[in-house]
C-alpha cells in the first residue's frame, strides 16, 4: 500500500498514518478529520453508471484483431484505465460516506474502523496518483497501484462480518442487512472496474512479451467468453473436498452431470466464488449427516433406518411406477467408502441462461433456521467462545474441544484459504454474486433428507449491455 | 374437485335416480341447462339489488376455520348427536363462506360482471346460498339425509364452476390487470375447497354412519381424510392414471416411467383426494414434457423416467417430482403461476367453445380411463392451463406449498410440501 504522496495538503498531519497496522489490538487512530471535505467533494459527484457494454466493450475491441497489435491494445487499455482513475474515486468515496453513517459505537469496533480506514486509504491512494494517464508507464504505475489495493481488500468481507456479529445488539438486523447488500454491490462493482483494468493491461502485456499467439483470446480482462462451468465446478470441487478432508478426515463425491459441454460467457472469479461457497455447504451438510445419522458403506440409510435394501430393486411388469430405492448403479445416489452419498451438480444450457443445480443429501435445514440462513452473521457452526455449550467432545469444527482454536485455526484456514464455515455470510453473499448479472439463486430445503440449489446465470452478452454496475 | 373412487372410501358424489334432464352427463355437455331462463331476468332487474340485504349479515359474519386434526377428532367414533352437530356445522358456516364469495363477484367491475360464463357461476351462488339459508335447524337424522341430498346435487351442480370461471376470466383478461385475476381466482378457489371439504366431509361421514361401513373409521378413514397415507401407494395410483391419459393423449405412444425412492412407507394423515389432484398435475405435466421433448436413450429407445423422491421431515412431507423433459421457456415460466392465459392458448379456448363442458368431464372422469379427446395430443383443447395454480391452492390448503423449478434445457422439478401433523387452520382469506 502506497503512502500518501507529498502534495496532498488535507486534514490528517499524523505521520503514524502511514503505518498499516496488523494486529486487532493495536488502536486505529481516527483516520478522518471532521473537516475533510475531500470525500464529500467525491461522494457527491455523479457516478457515470457504467454499463456492462462500456465496461467490455472497451476491452471486447481490444483483443479482437492481434494483427492491429499493441498499438491497438494500448489504446483500449489506455481508455480502461482512465476510466477507472476517475470513476474509482467516486464509487470510494460514496462507500466512505456511507460507513460515516454508521452509528457511532459501530464505527469504533476495530474490524469496522479497520475496513474504513483501508477504503479511506484507497481513496486517498487513487485520489493523490496523477490524473493524466498517457502512456505505459503511466500505465504500468496505475496498474500496479491498483493490484496492490486490490490485495489489501482481500479480507474485507470476513472482517465486516466479524464487526458487524459484535455489533449485533447495536444495530437492527434489517439495516444491517440493507447495509452490507449495498455495501457488498458496490465493492462488486468497484472491483469489477479496477480488475478489468488490471487484466487487461496484464493481457497486453502478455501479448507483448510473447511472440505466440497467446492462446487466451476467449479472455477479455476479467470475462471468459467461453467458460466451461463443468471444468470451473470440478476445480472447486477438488478445493472444497480437500478442505472437508482436513476438517473431518472424509468427504462425499462431488458427481457432474447434465449438459457438460456447457460454455458461456462470464466472469470466472464470480461463479468460482459462487460453486465454492455452495459446494461447501453441501459437502459440509453430508458429512455431518452422516455421523448423525450413523451412515456408512455398510449402512447406506443410517444405523436407526429400518429400511432394509430391497434384493431385487426394480419390480417388473406394467407397472408404470417403480421403486428404485436402493439402486447400487446410480452414481447420484451411491454411498462412497466413507458412507457419504454424493453431492450431485447438474448443468443445463437455456435459451437466455445457464442453470446449476446442487443437489446434496445433507439432512435439509430445519424450519426455525431456514428463516434466517440469509441473514449475514448466521451460521450454525458453534462459536469456539460459547463455554456454556457441553463440552462432550462433538464432531462439528470449532467446537469448544476442536484442536482447531484460536490462532492455529486461523493459521491453517489461511493456509487452506478460508474457512469451510462459520463467518456466516457465504449464503447472502452467494445470492448477490448470483444476482449481479441479472441471475438468481434459490434454495429448497427438504427437511430430513437434503437441500437443492438451483443457480441461474445470464449469460453476459448484448442482451445485458444496458445493465449497470 | 376429483371423486375419489380409488381408496375405498365411499364415494360423495352418487349418481342417485336423476331423470335425464338433469343426469351429470347431460348438464356436463350442456352447461346453460343449469340456468333456468327467469333466473336470467332477475340478474338485471332492480329487484336483484334490493335483495341483496339478504346477504349482508352473512357477508360481516367471521367464517370459523377448522384443522385437519380437528376433523378427525370429531370424526371419530361417530354417535348421532355428533352427526347432527356436524349437520349444522355445515349448514351455518357454508352460507358465510358463500356470501364472503358472492360480494367478491359484486365487487369486480360491472363489464367483467355482465360476462356470460361469470354471470353463470355468480348466478350458481346465488341459488346455493338461497336454497342453504332457508333450511332450519336440523334435528333428526332424516332431516339430515334429506340436507345431505341436497348438498350432494348442488356440489353436482358446480363441478362447472372452476372451467366457467377460468373461461370467464381469461375473456375478460382486457378489462382487469392480471395481479387483480390472479388475486381474485386464488381467492375463489381457496374458498371452494373449503367448502367442498365441508360439505363432502359431513356427507361421506353421514354415510358411513348410515352404511355398515363402520369399520372404515377403523381402518383409519374418516370422512374423506385417511390417517394412513403411504406415499408408495399414492405414487403409484397417480401415476398410474398420468400414464393413461398421456398415452391416450398422444395416440398411442408410450409414456416415461416413474422411478420412485425416499421415504415411500412413511404414513402421515391428510385428505388423499388433495394430494392425488396435485401428483397428478405434476406427474402429467412432466410426462407431456418428456415426451415432446426427452431425448431417448440410445442403446434402449425409452425415455428419460420421472424420478419421485419422498422426504420425510420433522413436520413434513415433500414429493419431489423430477423430469428430463427439457425445462420450461423463460417466457412461459412467467405465465406458470397465473391464471388469464397466455395468447396462444386463448386462441385455442375461443376456436373451441366445447372447453368448458369437455374440461369438466375430465375432472369427473380424471380417475377414470375414459379418453377425454381423441384430438391430437398437441392440440388438447382440453387445457385449461390452470392446473398448476389450482395445485398450489390444493398444497396451500392446510399449510404446505408447492414451488416449481425449472432448468431450461434440461428438466423441471416441482416440490409439493404437506404438513404432517394436520395441526394448521384451513388457509382461504376473507
Amino acid at each position: 500500500m502506497t503512502l500518501r504522496s507529498a502534495g496532498s495538503s488535507m486534514a490528517i498531519t499524523s505521520t503514524k498514518r502511514g503505518f498499516l497496522t496488523n494486529t486487532e489490538q493495536k488502536e486505529v487512530e481516527d483516520v478522518v478529520s471532521f473537516y475533510d471535505d475531500k470525500v464529500t467533494q467525491y461522494a457527491n459527484q455523479e457516478i457515470q453508471t457504467v454499463t456492462l457494454k462500456t465496461l467490455l466493450g472497451l476491452g471486447r475491441s481490444g483483443s479482437s484483431n492481434h494483427e492491429q497489435g499493441t498499438a491497438g491494445d494500448l489504446a483500449i487499455n489506455l481508455d480502461v484505465a482512465r476510466y477507472a482513475r476517475k470513476e474509482l474515486p467516486v464509487r470510494l468515496a460514496r462507500l466512505i460516506k456511507a460507513t460515516q453513517k454508521l452509528p457511532f459505537i459501530v464505527g469504533t469496533n476495530p474490524y469496522i474502523k479497520r475496513v474504513y480506514k483501508l477504503y479511506y486509504d484507497s481513496f486517498q491512494s487513487i485520489t493523490a496518483s496523477p490524473e493524466e494517464i498517457r502512456n505505459k508507464d503511466d500505465l504500468d504505475r496505475f496498474a500496479a497501484l491498483l493490484k496492490g489495493l486490490v490485495a489489501s481488500h482481500a479480507d474485507v468481507v470476513p472482517m465486516l462480518s466479524q464487526g458487524f456479529l459484535e455489533c449485533k445488539k447495536y444495530m437492527a438486523k434489517e439495516d444491517i442487512k440493507r447495509f452490507l447488500d449495498d455495501m457488498i454491490r458496490a465493492r462488486i462493482g468497484i472491483r469489477l472496474i479496477a480488475e478489468q483494468a488490471i487484466s487487461l493491461r496484464e493481457q497486453r502485456h502478455e501479448h507483448e512479451t510473447s511472440s505466440v499467439e497467446t492462446p487466451h483470446d476467449d479472455i477479455v480482462g476479467v470475462v471468459h467468453t467461453e467458460l466451461r462451468p463443468a471444468d470451473l465446478i470440478r476445480t472447486c470441487a477438488s478445493f472444497v473436498q480437500e478442505l472437508c478432508d482436513v476438517n473431518y478426515g472424509s468427504s462425499p463425491e462431488v458427481v457432474i452431470n447434465g449438459q457438460t459441454d456447457t460454455t458461456f460467457t462470464y466472469v470466472p472469479v464470480h461463479l468460482e466464488y459462487i460453486l465454492c461457497e455452495l459446494l461447501k455447504n453441501s459437502v459440509r451438510a453430508t458429512v455431518e449427516q452422516s455421523q448423525k445419522m450413523g451412515r456408512s458403506a455398510l449402512n447406506p440409510h443410517g444405523i436407526e433406518s429400518d429400511r432394509r435394501p430391497s434384493p431385487t430393486n426394480y419390480e417388473s411388469g406394467n407397472s408404470a411406477v417403480i421403486v428404485n430405492q436402493d439402486d447400487d448403479q446410480d452414481i447420484t445416489k451411491r454411498v462412497n467408502d466413507f458412507g457419504h452419498p454424493p453431492v450431485e451438480v447438474t448443468i443445463a444450457q437455456g435459451e437466455r441462461e445457464v442453470t446449476i443445480r446442487i443437489r446434496d443429501h445433507g439432512g435439509g435445514i430445519s424450519q426455525e433456521d431456514f428463516d434466517a440462513i440469509f441473514d449475514y452473521s448466521f451460521t450454525t457452526v458453534k462459536n469456539e467462545n460459547d463455554a456454556s455449550k457441553d463440552s462432550s467432545s462433538d464432531d462439528s469444527p470449532y467446537g469448544v474441544d476442536s484442536i482447531f482454536k484460536g490462532v492455529s485455526r486461523l493459521a491453517m484456514q489461511a493456509g487452506l484459504g478460508g474457512p469451510i464455515a462459520g463467518l456466516g455470510f457465504g449464503l447472502p453473499l452467494t445470492r448477490i454474486y448470483a444476482q449481479y448479472f441479472g441471475g438468481d439463486m434459490h434454495l429448497i430445503s427438504l427437511q430430513g433428507y437434503g437441500c437443492d440449489v438451483f443457480l441461474k446465470l445470464k449469460q453476459i452478452d448484448e442482451s445485458l449491455d444496458d445493465l449497470q454496475i | 374437485m376429483p371423486n375419489s373412487n380409488l381408496n375405498n372410501a365411499p364415494t360423495a358424489i352418487t349418481t342417485s335416480a336423476f331423470s335425464p334432464q338433469s343426469s351429470p352427463l347431460f348438464k356436463m355437455n350442456n352447461p346453460a341447462s343449469i340456468v333456468k331462463q327467469p333466473q336470467a331476468r332477475r340478474r338485471y332487474s332492480p329487484q336483484h339489488f334490493y335483495q341483496n340485504r339478504i346477504l349482508d349479515p352473512y357477508v360481516h359474519q367471521a367464517v370459523s376455520p377448522i384443522t385437519l386434526r380437528q376433523l378427525v377428532f370429531f370424526g371419530r367414533n361417530m354417535q348421532e348427536d355428533k352427526l347432527l352437530k356436524s349437520a349444522n356445522y355445515v349448514r351455518t358456516e357454508l352460507p358465510i363462506r358463500l356470501a364472503h364469495r358472492i360480494r367478491d363477484f359484486q365487487n369486480l367491475p360491472f363489464i367483467v360482471g355482465t360476462n356470460p360464463h361469470i354471470e353463470l357461476v355468480y348466478d350458481l351462488y346465488w341459488q346455493a346460498f338461497e336454497k342453504i339459508v332457508k333450511i332450519p335447524e336440523i334435528k333428526t337424522l332424516e332431516e339430515n339425509d334429506a340436507f345431505c341430498e341436497m348438498i350432494k346435487g348442488l356440489l353436482n351442480d358446480h363441478l362447472v364452476v372452476i372451467p366457467q370461471l377460468a373461461l370467464g376470466i381469461m375473456e375478460c383478461s382486457k378489462h382487469i390487470p392480471a395481479a387483480q385475476v390472479d388475486q381474485f381466482m386464488s381467492k375463489m378457489l381457496r374458498s371452494r375447497i373449503s367448502r367442498r371439504v365441508l360439505a363432502e366431509q359431513h356427507i361421506t361421514l353421514t354415510s358411513n354412519f348410515n352404511s355398515p361401513n363402520h369399520m372404515m373409521t377403523d381402518r383409519g378413514y374418516i370422512g374423506i381424510i385417511y390417517t394412513h397415507i403411504k406415499p408408495r401407494d399414492i405414487v403409484e395410483r397417480t401415476g398410474l392414471l398420468a400414464a393413461d391419459t398421456c398415452r391416450q393423449a398422444s395416440g398411442g405412444m408410450a409414456p416415461p416411467k416413474v422411478l420412485l425412492d425416499g421415504n415411500i412407507d412413511a404414513e402421515f394423515t391428510y385428505i388423499p383426494d388433495h394430494i392425488e389432484y396435485i401428483l397428478y398435475e405434476l406427474l402429467k405435466n412432466s410426462m407431456r414434457f418428456v415426451m415432446q421433448n426427452g431425448k431417448r436413450d440410445p442403446t434402449t429407445g425409452e425415455l428419460p423416467p420421472i424420478q419421485v423422491t419422498v422426504c420425510e421431515g420433522t413436520h413434513e412431507i415433500v414429493f419431489r417430482v423430477s423430469d428430463k423433459g427439457g425445462g420450461i421457456h423463460p417466457e412461459m415460466e412467467s405465465q406458470l403461476w397465473s391464471y388469464a392465459q397466455s395468447p396462444a392458448r386463448e386462441a385455442a379456448m375461443l376456436l373451441d367453445r366445447h372447453a368448458p363442458s369437455r374440461a369438466q368431464s375430465a375432472q369427473k372422469s380424471s380417475f377414470s380411463t375414459t379418453a377425454s379427446s381423441p384430438q391430437q395430443y398437441k392440440n388438447q383443447s382440453l387445457h385449461l392451463g390452470i392446473g398448476l395454480p389450482m395445485s398450489r391452492v390444493y398444497a396451500e390448503y392446510w399449510g404446505g406449498d408447492l414451488k416449481v423449478f425449472t432448468m431450461h434445457g434440461y428438466g423441471t422439478d416441482a416440490y409439493a410440501k404437506f404438513c404432517k401433523f394436520g395441526n394448521i387452520y384451513e388457509n382461504f382469506d376473507d
